[in-house]
This record gives C-alpha cells, structure tokens and sequence, in this order.
C-alpha cells in the first residue's frame, strides 16, 4: 500500500508542471575601488552565483545556449570597455553536443575609464543588466537589474582586492605572455578535397614545463564551424586538431581567430591562454561581414 | 539441404553487416546539396511519415521541444512564427513538420503540444534521436529545409534574432529561403547558426 502510494507520488510529481524557477542565478554588482578618480580606470565586476547543477554561458555558448550578456549604462564621458569572460568549462552532453560556460560562480568584469573632468563630492550611478540562460536539463533566461553608486574623489582605495584579484587571475591571457609557453606553431592546414572554404589545421603549443588537463575552445565565430575538436598533450606539447568550414553561403573578413586553452600547470593550478590561430591555409577572407 | 541453409545464414550474416555498415554512414550529418536522409516517423495522431513520399514538395523540418523558452517565444500567440510560416507556405508545395527528438516524449505527448499551441501540421516523434543525429539538429529550433528534388537546402536558424529583441535588420531565413524555392531560385544563404536550447538527447 505505501509502495504503490509512494510510485504514485513519483508518478504525479515527475509529470507536473514545475514553475519556472527565479532563484537559480544571483548576481551582485561589485566596483574594485572605493571612490572613482578623474582620468583613471577602474574594474566593475558582476559576481553571479549559479545553483549547483545548473550552468550559464561563455561567450561562445557552444552546440547551444545563449552567451551571458553584461550591459552597462554610465554617464557621458565614461568609457566602458566590453566584459570580460573567465576561462570557461566545457560540458559534454548527450548526442555529442558541447558547451561552454560556468557552474557555481563566476565574476565578470567591466573595465571602465572615467572622465577628466569629474568633481570630487559627486555621485555616480551606474547601471547594469545581467542577462544569461541558465540549463540543466531543462533551460530557464534570466535577467538582473543591478546598480552601484559611487564617489568622485582625488584619492582612492582598493575595494574587494582579494575577490578582484582572484577573478582577473581567471581572465585567459594572451599566449605569448604566459611564461610556460615557449613556442606557437600552425603546423599543418589541409583544405578538404573538393571543398571551397573548409579544411583540417593541427596546431602546436610547445610548453618549457608539463602541463596537463589541456581544453580548447573554439572562438566565437558564427559563420564557422568547428568540428572533430581534439587537443592532447603528449610530453609538453599541446596538439590541437580540429575541422573548420565556412556555413554555405556566408562570407569572412578575416581568418586570425581567438581560441582559448585552458590547462592545469605543475602547482595544481588551472589557467587559461588566448590563443591566435590563424586558418587561412583553409578558409579565404572576403570582403567585409 | 544443410549446406544450402548454411549459405543463405552466411549471405543473411553479411547482409545485416551490410546494412549496419550503411546505417553508419547514413548517420553522418547531412550537408547542404546532398541528398537529404530519409525517415519514417509517427505524428502525433499515430500516423506514419516517410520523407521519401514526399519527394517533389518542399518539407521543412522543425525541431521541437515545448519545454525550451526559445520554442515557446516562436508559439506565442502574438508571435506564431511557425504556424504563420506553415500556413502562408501551404499552398506553395510546402509541407510543415515539426520533429521532438527530445528522449521520453512520445505522440500523446506531442498531441498535447498541438493542442495547446493551435498546431495543425504533423509533430514527429524521434524520441530515440536517430533522425536527430542523422540531420545534426542541436537546438531546439533547428530548421531544415529539403528542396523538391530532396536534396537538404537550407541548415540553421529559423531567424538572427536569437533573443528576439531586434528592432531592425530582423530576417527570417526560413521566410526568405522558402519564398526563393518556391520561386524556383536556389537559397541565397543556405546556412546559419541555429539558437536554442540543445536537443536533449538520451544518455
């Protein structure tokens, strides 16, 4: 009797309705300095925190999903510059789809320059949306309506440094400033047999220590696929070999792209490398976009 | 009498590996200008869809799932980009199919789908993602477009507008490559990136 009222209940629940929830990310809006001096740059950070389980997206969301977007409105004057994205995870899903994002917590941040011309004693607001698509198994959007005032004066502090500098340390770097990285090498780029704008390339990175856990990221690129991703390091070289093709029908203007390794150093310690790729041994740039 | 049946065990033996050599291959995505990969699968009113007797319209597949936001922007009333699509295209030769390739759903549950949301094509059940995986659907939506010779047309999204907040420069592929098919023109941009949910694929 309590097993068939216990299978009922199963039963019931697993085909009802669930609402959507609104609870699974919380952002909170962060500034790196306590009041903002005349001419000088700050960082805004936008610390979201994901319910376990559940992920939200990169900048390049992967087979599917939507990137995570920050949008900032400042007064006349300032300067934002466009958000930057930690190195990002990779979850492989069923049916070979991927993608590409975070899970429990990300920051990320806003550089922003201000004006010469502000007055100490002044206020600024700025404001901020934080919008993201949240999945598990199923997917839920998600908006934010964030804010931040802060103080015009001649002096300043640093405000948040430990959470600020954990965070920016997650910022891929460019790979020819990463001291572990020794050499760059586009080793091979075969375009396909009978194909216009699609091929194979291998690309090398030759490392001065063992390095290990190595992920690629395929740029964000709308107008390219990325297929038969794989990247191994045998012996302090990373090899990544990949398919790309231009979509039928679309054009490009350029063929040097931002792809992102992420690898694990001999401290135990995950990093992440903006690496430049070149393609045009396979794809031929056209025109504008 | 022995030998003989030993012989045609042998010829049956090859033959399935034969055809299960085949089968991998059919599972390679379709491309643009290839013939598009047939299937037979069950509407929602129990009924069976062959693509091959279809051969002469031009079909647009649709992939679904009623849980995923995306899909459900494009059923809103007010919206019904796909209903609308369907039935603007109807009288050109167009046939409509949305395909479920979401693991565990099945007719009855796509009936409910075409009750709710006022859909009078035919929702296809793929719910063990063969066809999913033949087509390369990702996301849900995902369209397909099989000119009327079968060949695969058009591969992406159903629009640039993945989060539909675009006050200009909004183009609805599917529109635009079903009005140049129907005009006896061949697609003008016969691939995109497809937005949406991923298909949720069974483990």
């Amino acid at each position: 009797m309590l097993r068939t009222a216990l299978a009922l209940t199963l039963v019931l629940g697993m085909t009802a309705q669930a609402a959507p929830r609104t609870d699974l990310v919380k952002a909170q809006l962060l500034a790196d300095v306590s009041t903002i001096q005349p001419g000088k740059r700050f960082t805004l950070g936008v610390l979201m925190q994901i319910e376990p389980g559940w992920h939200i997206y990169w900048t390049n969301p992967g087979d599917s999903g939507s990137p995570t977007r920050i949008k900032v409105i400042a007064p006349q004057g300032f300067k934002v510059d466009a958000a930057q994205f930690p190195t990002p995870s990779r979850f492989d899903q069923p049916g070979d789809l991927v993608g590409y994002g975070y899970h429990d917590e990300v920051m990320l941040l806003v550089p922003v320059t201000a004006p010469d011309d502000l007055k100490p004693g002044d206020s600024i607001k700025f404001d901020v949306v934080a919008s993201w698509l949240c999945c598990e198994d199923v997917c839920i959007p998600g908006k934010q309506d964030l804010s931040i005032t802060l103080p015009v004066a001649a002096e300043s502090a640093a405000e948040n440094a430990d959470l600020f500098m954990k965070w920016k340390a997650e910022i891929p770097v460019i790979a020819t400033s990463d001291p572990l990285v020794e050499r760059l090498t586009v080793e091979r780029a075969q375009r396909a047999a009978g194909e216009s704008d699609a091929g194979s390339l291998t690309f090398v990175i030759d490392w001065r220590e063992n390095v290990k856990d190595t992920v690629w990221f395929p740029p964000t690129e709308n107008k390219l696929t990325f297929t038969k991703i794989d990247a191994r390091t045998p012996s302090q070289q990373t090899r990544i070999n990949f398919d790309v093709a231009l979509r039928k029908g679309q054009t490009i203007d350029h063929t040097m792209l931002d792809t992102v390794l992420s690898y694990v150093n001999q401290k135990g310690q995950r990093k992440g490398i903006v690496v430049p790729i070149d393609i045009r041994g396979v794809i031929t740039p056209t025109g504008k976009n | 009498m022995r030998h003989y049946s030993k012989w045609i065990s042998l010829t049956a033996a090859t033959a399935v590996l034969l055809v299960a050599f085949a089968t991998v291959h059919a599972a390679d995505k379709a491309k643009i200008g290839q013939p598009a990969p047939n299937f037979s699968l069950q509407d929602q009113d129990g009924k069976t869809v062959n693509l091959a007797d279809l051969k002469g319209k031009i079909v647009v597949l649709e992939w679904i799932n009623p849980g995923c936001p995306y899909v459900q922007r494009h059923y809103k009333s007010d919206v019904n980009t796909m209903n609308k699509l369907a039935d603007q295209y109807s009288a050109k030769d167009v046939v409509w199919l949305s395909v479920n390739t979401t693991a565990g759903s099945s007719a009855g549950a796509n009936k409910k789908t075409a009750d709710k949301w006022d859909i009078k094509h035919a929702i296809l059940s793929d719910a063990d993602g063969t066809v999913g995986k033949a087509y390369g659907a990702k996301t849900t939506p995902h369209m397909f477009i099989i000119d009327k010779q079968g060949n695969l047309a058009y591969a992406g999204g159903i629009d640039n507008d993945p989060e539909g907040d675009k006050s200009s420069d909004k183009v609805n592929y599917v529109d635009k490559a079903l009005s140049e098919l129907s005009a006896g023109q061949t697609v003008s941009e016969p691939e995109t990136k497809s937005y949406g949910c991923g298909v949720k694929y069974g483990k």
